[in-house]
């Protein structure tokens, strides 16, 4: 088990995140998903959610939730608490150890009985993922990037997250959550990161008070991220609905992983592509073609994934993929200005630079380095995106790979 | 120039009015390397008639102030975007019902693209073909938005609850209406809402605050603004009675949504009305949240689901109670919201106490978020009241205050709108 505790006092908050992390299996993803729904609404101390309610307003506000998410090979359960710093308050309790007590009961003490969960409980949280499925899916934006991911990296982990189908979800059964949950607190790396005005001892004192967990050496053998592997499937595909915008989502993979000294290359070329105001698509589709509101190009770094997205008119599907198409050929054969590279290195410098003042994200990047096993400061990804050359740009291009471009179109009679 | 200090929440800003109207404020954040600025006008989607102090009416169609937002950012010699991009600051907008808002964000030094902010927002730059083609992008735009089913059953809620209202359009207006909209109706728009006597200049940064002033002050100085008369929104005559009691539409989902609206005579004095919202929040919070025990049941019977909510909206000559949710059961929802109004005979006293201690906390954390901080200003300081009072107002609200809300509610004066799926 580590213990990152990091002290800042310009945040008003203190914030605590304890993560559980095991390798991604397909088969454990959904019973997860039910865990951390259930973990979130209850525990013996505090049986329903007008308990709970009440006991975080006592504590001023503070929030607490539990959730899951897959980082690329591996799934995490993070348990998250805030509270105002004490400072704010008057009266005398002891908001840091109320945090930490919080986490003790709804982490080691879940509404359980004779080892396993209730059935109300269960049967609840499975309704609510299936509600936050169905929702998800009635978006045509979203159901357009799930299927894309579900079709260009099929077998892979960046599909198994991108659930389709409603009767996987009903299959799941109450055994599986127990299962999940013993297997979460028996098999666990277990992280635990500290931000605010707070002392390392006082938070160690309080992790060996309330977080004394049995396993505390297990750790990860390999880092989480992968090379998205391309399959022989058909390049262009199509799905329907009752919609009026359409929407194409294209996805590549970029054979080039986060640990990979190419990365910041790859950074750099996502936001001269489709990052920023100023990069390639956005320029060329929405504000010279008018084809558009938005556009733009994401990096899944977990996945070793590029994917671009936009909603258009069906009319203009051809002529939005062939626009999108040639502008990932100027990135490849290095047709753009130079002040491209230096406006999109500027912008990413900037997103980096307010990392230090957010909360999440200072506790996302000192995660990262607990999965990558390194000691890693803004400023040295800073200065490894300041050294990308254009060469870089053109070589990290060259390597991308086109897998899908899925279009959401409007149901033919 | 005054300097505010709140020792309570430990916050501090400086403020000036300008020689030519301007309002500025620069709210001071030690230890943060992030600037945000934001400019802002009164200018909303609700503002389509105006009339001045001579009595003179303007009429602009539905979508105008949106419409507008989007042409600030073009200008004949620069790419506005790409000029911020390249001082390595990311410049954003936004319209909502009551105003326009642009702004930028920066962890570089902020006086480039501060000064970038005021030359854009302060000079309209456009041609007839250059707003012939923004309108293929705008019309995307509220495509994008008639897709999302949760925005169409606010803005359906919306359009059946007022007849003449300017609620009942959307903020970005429709196909219909931007297409009518012309450069000249542009201009004439700006004119008359973009005179800095109208607008509000809020900073929120780890820099100097007077440095930043001093920065605003040297920018102003040196431009020129023709006078303007003072334009403000005409006051539609709107029914107190709900437009339509029933709407329901189609679309391809897989859950039924249903929202259950409640027409409320809207209140002139801002304090007044920002009370009488956290009023109705507290009670609601107290009975149709967690808070309840009822609400458990109701996630059993599958009446509501985790979608539940409820929203207040309360303007000087509008108010609204939505309750909306996913639903199979519409008929079992519209009674629980009924029942459990009709049931309320006291509030909580222990209850309340927790709940503000609740909104207090969340107001500190608010204040991490400089965004949230720029915005809360700019909104309070449009409709007249002091920031840190807002964030005061709810220690002033007794149990009593409460209850009387409740007599402010025509529970007959209601409006159903439900989003169906599309039966194939």
């Amino acid at each position: 088990m580590s213990i990152k505790v990091i002290k800042e006092d310009k945040f008003k908050e203190i914030t605590i995140n304890v993560r559980f992390l095991v390798l991604l299996k397909e088969e454990d993803i959904i019973a997860k998903m039910i865990l951390a729904n259930m973990l979130n609404d209850s525990c013996m101390k505090y049986v329903d959610k007008s308990s709970i309610s009440n006991y975080l307003d006592e504590l001023y506000g503070a929030s607490y939730s539990a959730s899951t998410s897959i980082l690329g090979r591996n799934q995490s359960m993070m348990f998250k608490t805030r509270t105002i710093q004490p400072k704010f308050i008057h009266n005398q309790v002891n908001l840091v150890e109320e945090q930490f007590k919080l986490l003790n009961e709804f982490i080691l003490h879940p509404l359980m009985k004779d080892a396993s969960f209730q059935v109300r409980e269960f049967k609840e949280a499975k309704k609510n993922l299936l509600d936050q499925i169905k929702r998800m899916l009635d978006d045509p934006g979203a159901f357009s990037m799930y299927e894309a991911m579900r079709i260009a990296a099929e077998g892979q982990p960046m599909a198994m997250g991108a659930i389709r189908d409603l009767k996987e979800i009903e299959k799941v059964t109450l055994e599986d959550v127990n299962k999940q949950y013993f297997n979460m607190i028996e098999n666990s790396q277990i992280d635990i990161l500290v931000l605010g005005n707070i002392e390392e001892k006082e938070v160690n004192e309080y992790i060996r008070k309330y977080l004394n967990f049995k396993n505390m050496d297990i750790q990860m053998k390999d880092v989480p991220c992968y090379k998205l592997e391309v399959k022989d499937i058909e390049r262009k595909q199509y799905g329907y609905k009752d919609i009026s915008q359409c929407y194409i989502t294209s996805i590549y993979a970029t054979h080039t992983r986060n640990d990979e000294v190419a990365f910041s290359a790859l950074r750099v070329a996502n936001a001269m592509l489709g990052q920023i105001p100023s990069s390639l698509l956005f320029q060329e589709v929405r504000e010279k073609n008018s084809l558009c509101y938005s556009i733009y190009s994401a990096i899944n770094q977990y996945d070793g994934a590029l994917g671009i997205s936009t909603g258009i008119e069906s009319k203009d599907i051809e002529k939005a993929l062939d626009l999108i198409d040639i502008q990932f050929k100027r990135m490849c054969t290095g047709d753009f200005e130079d002040s491209l590279i230096e406006t999109s290195k500027k912008m990413l410098v900037n997103s980096l630079t307010s990392t230090n003042d957010d909360a999440d994200s200072i506790l996302s990047l000192s995660y990262r380095n607990i999965l990558f096993k390194k000691e890693e400061t803004v400023q040295d990804v800073i200065k490894k995106i300041e050294n990308v050359e254009k060469t870089d740009i053109i070589e990290v291009m060259n390597k991308c790979e086109h897998i899908l471009s899925y279009v959401l179109k409007e149901r033919e009679d | 120039m005054n300097r505010i200090v709140n020792d309570r929440v430990q916050e501090s800003y400086i403020e000036e009015t300008l020689d030519n109207g301007l309002k500025v404020v620069i709210w001071e954040k030690k230890n943060f390397t992030k600037s945000f600025f934001m400019m802002a006008t009164p200018l909303g989607g609700m503002d389509l008639n105006q009339s001045d102090k001579m009595g003179k009416t303007y009429s602009f169609p539905a979508g105008i102030a949106h419409f507008l937002e989007h042409k600030m950012f073009e200008k004949e010699n620069m790419d506005v975007m790409d000029s911020f991009s390249s001082m390595g600051a990311n410049v954003n907008a936004f319209t909502s019902y009551n105003e326009t808002v642009y702004y930028f964000s920066t962890t570089n030094d902020p006086k480039e693209p501060l000064n970038l902010l005021m030359d854009f927002v302060q000079d309209l730059d456009i041609s007839s073909e250059s707003v012939e083609k923004e309108k293929g992008i705008i019309i995307q735009e509220l495509e994008m938005y008639l897709q999302m089913s949760d925005v169409r059953l606010i803005n359906e809620t919306l359009s059946s609850i007022y007849e003449n209202h300017p609620l009942k359009y959307d903020i970005g207006g429709d196909k219909e209406s931007v297409s009518r909209i012309t450069k000249e109706q542009l201009e004439e728009c700006y004119r008359l809402n973009y005179h800095p006597s109208k607008m509000i200049l809020v900073g929120v940064s780890g820099s100097d605050p007077n440095e930043l002033m001093d920065i605003i002050k040297n920018n102003q100085k040196e431009k020129q603004f023709s006078k303007v008369s003072h334009v403000e929104r005409i006051k539609c005559e709107e029914r107190a009675e709900v437009y339509k009691k029933k709407h329901s539409l189609s679309m391809d989902i897989s859950i039924p949504k249903v929202c259950l609206a409640y027409k409320l005579t809207g209140i002139e004095n801002a304090f007044l009305r920002n009370k009488k919202e956290w009023c109705y929040k507290l009670l609601f919070d107290m009975y149709f949240s967690s808070l309840n025990e009822k609400y458990q049941e109701w996630l059993d019977d599958e009446i509501i689901n985790t979608s539940f909510s409820f929203e207040i909206d309360l303007g000087s000559d509008y108010g609204l109670l939505l309750f909306y949710s996913e639903t199979n059961k519409i008929e079992d929802f519209k009674k629980i919201v009924l029942d459990t109004i009709q049931s309320i005979k006291e509030v909580d006293s222990e209850m309340l106490v927790r709940l503000k201690n609740r909104y207090f906390g969340l107001s500190i954390n608010a204040l991490e978020d400089q965004k949230q901080v720029a915005t809360t200003y700019m909104r309070n300081y449009f409709a007249g009241v002091d920031f840190f009072a807002t964030l005061e107002v709810i220690e002033t609200i007794s149990e009593k205050d409460i209850m009387n809300i409740l007599n402010e509610i025509d529970l007959d004066n209601d409006c159903e709108v439900t989003v169906t799926p599309i039966k194939v």
